[in-house]
């Protein structure tokens, strides 16, 4: 099921294919609603009424490109939508539009570059996708403006329980909630599938607005650096570490009291967890916990190498680490007392 | 010949410079039914074809491709590499890759996330290769060992109009032109001697063709590469143009004469041709080929491509097609002025 969510090509703002998927895939006890922007918001009872409203929260879109302009001999140049590291595109294969013509991005021969370029990064403006059209007219017929180009990159499982795919963050997250989401649950739940997280978490303020949650887990992805050529206070933290529960990024402060609830639970029922040890990045919390008079929000994420590349790389058993403790935290919630 | 079929086949047997095994074998299949085929010292795959013996020509085009070595295995179980052929650094950075250890291994080439590099690091290519294959060092140790070749992982795809991408098209392109040469050669009695090299190790010390045409006793030798195709960014000076037929070498370096019956050939039979003017010696096979047992008569004749040593190599198949053509009509050409 991962494998078939992250062939899905969804840039921000044109999510509706993996909109469409988790629909055709929810129980048949489920209500769910289409909001304005998009998101795909889900209602299912549980054995009981909660004390508070708990919303889960993953997003749909991944970071992909927009052409933004089709040029004399037939090369689309684009702009990316959301932050993605010029180093992971040079080179890089991509599917254009609609009918996901192959394309790739390249650019003059090695040999032909001076020393300088050869060990400089060229910058996303500067390069452009090959589609093999042989003129404007050519390109035109088949590309317009504003189509998105994805990364074509599909799912493989290695080394000792390894994934690699592209749009891992967060088809993980819409994953685990979708699972969840086939179970009977303790208490009623809102499983909220935002839209357009990568441009600035706007999906979810609007979701988080409507819905109007006592409390919120984000399910997310979050950039793992534990390489060997990273020093360990900038590692973030570790693949095969579990669960990452973060106390600071650059959107969120999250609820002290939820984040050492995290690690209590994860304690108590034997789950792996760690801290994210670098105040860095940012997901759909920073828009949640500010919304609707205030949500007390955590985000519990799948650590993940190369986040925002074509070959993201997350470990199995972290995904599982990150459903069992999502389930037991918005247990918690639900019947927390009311403060 | 079902020359997409060909060129996917040619293109997915492995075969970095110095490790040719199994592109060695695939080639020696397909060079079987043109004739006795045998490997010399040096890994070469030589195919005699017969012909009635008043001329003497070696056509090369080399079997190897760029790649990556591995130098250690990291206390974190990555693998160190190196360049292995001159590969384009700035392609490498979340590549996808193979590893020919024990087995083949998949991996992800790392790449550290953009805000934990330090400010003199940022915009600069990284010098140091890490891959990621998803095991323990006790594990990789197992499967991996120093020495073992790296490649950029397979994959073919067919573009808009006849264009294909894939990685080795340098110079697989190359193997597809002498065979698609030999098979409309096939029947037509032919008075020349061939011999047809695919040839080892060029892109780190062309010493398989040194080696191969030492033994060949030819008269004359014609080497098939591929040259750089025009893309935007690039000097027109510098480039052929991809679809507009094979680029006829002209360089201090090679035969004029050749050149110029190279040329006379396209002409008389509507064959589309360019010239590729080079100021010296070619940066091919032939220049380490034409000064061998006393010294060859040399031409090049070379397939336009662009994105040259990357994953995303791009040729133009109609250009495969006419300078097989070309090369074919060439040789039957020697026979009729000797006639």
């Amino acid at each position: 099921m991962l494998k078939e969510l992250c062939a899905l090509n969804a840039a921000s703002g044109r999510e509706e294919a993996v909109r469409n998927y988790l629909i055709a895939h929810l129980p048949k006890d489920a209500d769910y609603f289409v909001d304005p922007l998009g998101s795909l918001i889900v209602e299912k009872k549980g054995a009981r009424r909660p004390k508070n409203r708990v919303m889960l929260a993953s997003h749909m879109d991944e970071v992909a490109l927009i052409i933004t302009y089709i040029t004399d001999e037939g090369y689309l140049k684009f702009d990316p939508v959301g932050g993605i590291d010029s180093r992971v595109l040079f080179g890089k294969r991509v599917t254009v539009g609609p009918s996901a013509l192959p394309g790739v991005i390249g650019g003059k021969a090695v040999h032909q570059l001076t020393k300088d370029e050869k060990d400089s990064v060229l910058e996303a403006e500067n390069m452009f996708i090959d589609i093999g059209a042989a003129d404007k007219k050519e390109a035109e017929r088949l590309v317009s403006l504003g189509d998105n180009a994805c990364f074509d990159s599909e799912f493989i499982e290695f080394g000792d329980g390894f994934i690699k795919s592209k749009a891992l963050d967060d088809r993980v997250g819409n994953l685990i909630m979708l699972e969840m989401l086939q179970k009977d649950l303790p208490f009623d739940m809102t499983f909220c599938f935002t839209v357009q997280e990568e441009i600035g978490t706007r999906g979810a303020m609007a979701a988080a607005a409507r819905i109007a949650p006592d409390y919120a887990i984000v399910i997310e992805s979050t950039t793992a650096a534990d390489l060997p050529d990273t020093p360990g206070h900038k590692q973030v933290c570790k693949l095969g570490g579990g669960a990452v529960v973060g106390f600071m990024d650059h959107g969120t402060v999250y609820d002290r009291a939820l984040y050492k609830k995290a690690f209590q639970l994860a304690e108590e029922n034997k789950i792996a967890c760690q801290p994210k040890t670098m105040i860095a990045g940012g997901n759909d919390a920073a828009a949640i916990h500010k919304a609707a008079g205030g949500v007390r929000t955590l985000a519990v994420s799948v650590p993940c190498r190369y986040i925002h590349s074509p070959a993201c790389v997350a470990k199995k058993s972290d995904i599982d680490c990150v459903a069992a403790l999502v389930e037991l935290l918005a247990e918690a919630f639900c019947d927390a007392p009311k403060d | 010949m079902e020359l997409n079929a060909v060129l996917r086949e040619l293109t997915a047997a492995p075969g970095a410079s110095g490790d040719e095994q199994q592109i060695r074998e695939t080639a020696k299949r397909l060079l079987a039914p043109y004739g006795e085929v045998c490997f010399d010292a040096l890994g070469n795959v030589v195919c005699k074809v017969k012909g009635s013996g008043k001329h003497h020509v070696l056509l090369d085009a080399h079997m190897d491709q760029i790649g990556l070595v591995v130098l250690e295995i990291t206390p974190e179980g990555f693998l160190r590499a190196a360049p292995c052929g001159g590969a384009d650094k700035r392609v490498l950075t979340g590549e996808e890759v193979v590893v020919y250890g024990a087995e083949a291994l998949y991996g992800v080439i790392t790449s550290t996330p953009p805000h934990l590099l330090s400010d003199a690091d940022k915009g600069k290519v990284p010098q140091s290769l890490f891959i990621d294959i998803g095991l323990p060092e006790e594990k990789a140790k197992t499967l991996v060992t120093p020495g073992d070749r790296v490649l950029l992982r397979h994959q073919f795809r067919e573009m808009l109009g006849n264009a294909v991408s894939a990685p080795a098209l340098d110079d697989r392109a190359g193997l597809a032109v002498l065979l698609y040469a030999l098979e409309l050669l096939k029947n037509a009695n032919s008075t020349t001697d061939l011999t047809v090299v695919f040839s080892t190790r060029e892109e780190t010390t062309e010493g398989g063709a040194k080696a191969a045409s030492f033994a060949a006793g030819a008269e004359e030798c014609i080497a098939v590469d591929v040259s750089f195709a025009y893309t935007p960014d690039a000097k027109r000076e510098e480039c052929g143009v991809l679809g507009k037929g094979p680029m006829i070498g002209f360089a201090p370096a090679l035969t004029r004469e050749i050149s110029e019956q190279l040329e006379a050939v396209a002409k008389e039979n509507q064959i589309p041709s360019q010239r590729e003017i080079m100021s010296g010696a070619t940066g091919t096979n032939v220049d380490v080929m034409t000064p061998q047992a006393g010294g060859m008569r040399s031409g090049l004749l070379s397939i336009p491509l662009r994105y040259m040593h990357t994953g995303i190599e791009v040729v133009d198949t109609t250009d495969i097609e006419n300078t097989g053509l070309l090369l074919a009509k060439y040789i039957l050409r020697k026979e009729e002025a000797a006639c």
